[in-house]
């Protein structure tokens, strides 16, 4: 052995020990009848095997504790589970860039709108101990999906939260009786509708395809998904990429500077998330004459 | 005078050189190296990966199964010509039952050197594979860090050319040599290559493009087609790798990415590059036939989605739409709705896209059942004839893993056979993969 070989051998070794989650309640693990949605609730298979292992909520729980929000949060989780059942919500995480806060999203699915339960309404109710919202549905629509949004103010000091109702690619805010058009989405298969994604991005006026590096928006592991949405919203354009790996979302997570605790939440649990899929989205505003991302999130569903 | 475009030209046909590394088992050992190529795509194992030993080399060729289809033997590094013991491995490779040829993968800057030239040709050694990364000293000693390594490698091939043995070469394309292919074939034809063989920058190691040393593929290209022409004038037939084909034009056919199956550290492939095309799925030759770019090279250039054309493959519809009808539905969210199905119903429809359903008869057995996975990721299929029973098992594609078949996305094996059935759940389960390969163009999912 040389000198040098035996100089590094003799350096003391630091273990890679795991900090410790900021959730202070256990983490919950994947059961026996666990199902998998992504962030549309179509359901897809865990790509290793699940039971024991972690469910996707721990990070939506490991956010709200990194807000100081483990309780509130929990609380809200607790009733929705209570009032409308396992496996039938998706929530979405979302960094905004300029201030690094974070916010919070929960989905309520029903395409075929088959669930005699699940009424803006009967959600409405369900929130109301824990979040006020600033909207209703006016009349009968036909939606597939509603939404609600809330930052840290809305769930620790109850100001109100905003109701979005989706109909077909739209989607609409409700605020004091009025719709107000916000979004529309388009959805294409990440591989076989590459040039329909193309042709949709080109057209963003948020993106300029002389200047702006689509491999920014689009690395190649957020290209490795089931699907692409092209979203174009009142101040910015979207792209969403659905059912990614656990290492392309660790990946998204450190690109779009998420808080180190969290990023370390996803490294440090790498094989016990590994069953997962994620999906992620990313805003992006015309900035200094560059497609820049101004908010980031990721999805799962419980 | 603008110059044309090189693939303009109708270049001299000759077939593409023999697909030696089908017929090749690689031997790496030997992880040291007297250069320090700024390309190497073996950087973290110099010095490190302990690599086959001799004795281990030997244990492992008492595997009959190991040498099946294989007619050569290629020593590889680190530089192994800096290994005393290389004369012993190739003495014994010469042993082999089967072996007609044994090669090194070398960077010839010992070969200088006639007498240690002459021991390795009487050990058995009969080709020199040499890299050679630029036509003068100040690139070459550039690229790989050394002085006076470009006068001991001519010297080299000089004397490799004078041999008994047969050369070829092996050109790295990075960014400070991608305008100097032409020149490099010039500086190669005195010593008679029987095959020049391009290599477009392959970065294991550099997943995050940290060297930035790709060459961009649209700056190569006039420069690459004209050395592969300028080697086809010499009766020389190219090989190029891991170069988008679309980009190649009638130059094409030398695009050849395959390597020869090895015996190295398993570590080595956790950090093989990730390749990906942004028309992988609409483009005919994306897979086997075109590998697309790195995703480190996307790291540092992008997708090149306007330098890339697919060569669009018929697209597969299981129903007929009218174009405002598939237009409706592929832009709406509400598309999004059908996969909110019973998993029957998901099922089913997957199995139709691979012209497979139930009751079908695949190799003499009926396609009963279906179901997927409670833990884990597979889609079990469950034949019968009669009273006999048996199940192929399809998962998402894993090279990591065995499997008995494979298609562009899933692995496929049999399961639930007796013994005296194990013949027809091979039959069965090729026919499943035959069945799902004629359709499948990468990247899909289980149902669901």
């Amino acid at each position: 052995m040389d000198p040098d070989q035996r100089q590094r051998a003799r350096l003391p070794i630091a273990p890679d020990r795991p900090p410790p989650p900021r959730a202070t309640t256990p983490p919950e693990r994947c059961g026996p009848d666990d199902r998998f949605h992504d962030y549309v609730l179509a359901e897809y298979a865990p790509v290793a095997p699940a039971l024991g292992k972690l469910r996707a909520l721990n990070l939506l729980v490991e956010s709200f504790a990194l807000a100081g929000l483990e309780a509130e949060g929990l609380a809200l989780l607790t009733a929705i589970r209570t009032g409308l059942g396992p496996y039938r919500t998706v929530w979405g995480v979302k960094r905004h860039h300029d201030t690094g806060a974070l916010s919070w999203e929960l989905y309520f699915y029903d395409f075929q709108r088959a669930h005699a339960d699940l009424t803006i309404p009967r959600i409405t109710a369900m929130l109301a101990p824990h979040l006020q919202l600033a909207g209703d549905e006016p009349r009968p629509l036909p939606w597939h999906m509603f939404s609600v949004e809330f930052g840290p103010e809305q769930l620790r000091a109850r100001a109100p939260a905003s109701l979005d109702i989706y109909i077909d690619m739209r989607s609409y805010k409700s605020e004091a009786g009025a719709l107000h058009f916000e979004n529309i989405y388009t959805f294409h298969e990440a591989r076989p509708q590459i040039e329909e994604v193309l042709h949709r991005l080109r057209a963003c006026v948020h993106f300029d395809p002389h200047r702006d590096a689509l491999n920014k928006l689009m690395p190649p592991q957020l290209f490795n998904c089931h699907k692409i949405c092209v979203a174009n919203k009142r101040r910015s354009d979207a792209l969403y990429f659905s059912r990614i790996s656990g290492g392309a979302l660790l990946r998204f997570l450190a690109d779009h500077h998420w808080p180190e605790p969290l990023q370390a939440f996803m490294r440090h649990n790498a094989e016990t998330l590994g069953h997962l899929l994620w999906d992620v989205g990313v805003d992006f505003q015309r900035r200094g004459g560059l497609a820049t991302p101004i908010k980031s999130g990721f999805y799962g569903s419980f | 005078m603008a110059a044309s475009d090189p693939s303009d030209r109708d270049p001299p046909w000759l077939p593409p050189a023999p697909a030696w590394p089908g017929e090749s088992l690689m031997v790496t050992f030997a992880f040291h190296c007297n250069l320090a190529c700024t390309f190497c795509m073996v950087e973290d194992a110099l010095n490190v990966m302990p690599g086959t030993s001799l004795a281990e080399f030997k244990k492992t060729m008492q595997d009959p199964a190991r040498l099946a289809g294989v007619s050569r033997i290629v020593f590889s590094g680190g530089e192994v010509t800096l290994s005393k013991q290389l004369p012993a491995y190739a003495a014994f490779a010469r042993t082999l039952p089967g072996i007609r040829h044994v090669r090194v993968q070398t960077n010839a800057t010992r070969l200088g050197d006639r007498p240690l030239l002459q021991t390795l040709i009487n050990a058995g050694i009969d080709e020199f594979f040499v890299s050679f990364h630029a036509p003068d000293a100040a690139l070459y000693e550039r690229l790989v860090q050394r002085e006076h390594s470009f006068d001991q490698i001519l010297a080299g091939l000089e004397a490799i050319a004078q041999s008994s043995a047969e050369l070829s070469t092996n050109t790295a394309i990075v960014e400070p040599n991608h305008d100097r292919l032409e020149q490099i074939v010039e500086r190669l034809l005195p010593y008679h290559p029987a095959s020049i063989e391009f290599w477009n920058y392959w970065p294991r190691g550099d997943e995050d493009a940290r060297r930035q040393i790709a060459a961009r593929v649209g700056d190569v290209r006039p420069h690459l087609l004209r050395a592969l022409h300028r080697a086809l004038q010499a009766g020389i037939a190219p090989t190029v790798k891991w170069f988008p084909r679309c980009l190649l034009g009638p130059y094409a056919r030398y695009l050849d990415d395959a390597q020869p199956a090895a015996l190295i550290d398993d570590a080595y492939w956790a950090r093989e590059p990730a390749y990906a095309c942004i028309y992988e799925g609409i483009c005919a030759d994306a897979g086997s036939a075109c590998a697309g770019l790195s995703h480190s090279y996307i790291e540092q250039h992008g997708w090149e989605e306007n330098q890339l054309t697919p060569r669009k493959a018929p697209i597969i519809s299981t129903q007929p739409e009218t174009a405002n009808a598939a237009r409706i539905v592929t832009r709406s969210l509400v598309k999004d709705a059908g996969d909110k199905r019973s998993h029957a119903a998901a099922i089913a429809t997957w199995l139709a896209q691979y012209a497979l359903a139930p009751g079908a008869e695949l190799a003499g057995f009926r396609l009963r059942g279906a179901a997927i996975g409670r833990g884990i990721a597979a889609l079990a299929l469950q034949f019968e004839r009669g009273g006999d029973t048996l199940e192929v098992r399809i998962g998402p594609r894993d090279p990591r893993r065995p499997a008995f078949a494979r298609t562009a996305s899933y692995d496929l094996i049999y399961a639930r056979a007796t013994p005296a059935l194990e013949a027809d759940a091979r039959r069965v389960t090729e026919a499943v993969a035959r069945s799902i390969a004629a359709h499948d163009r990468g990247g899909q999912g289980l149902p669901g």
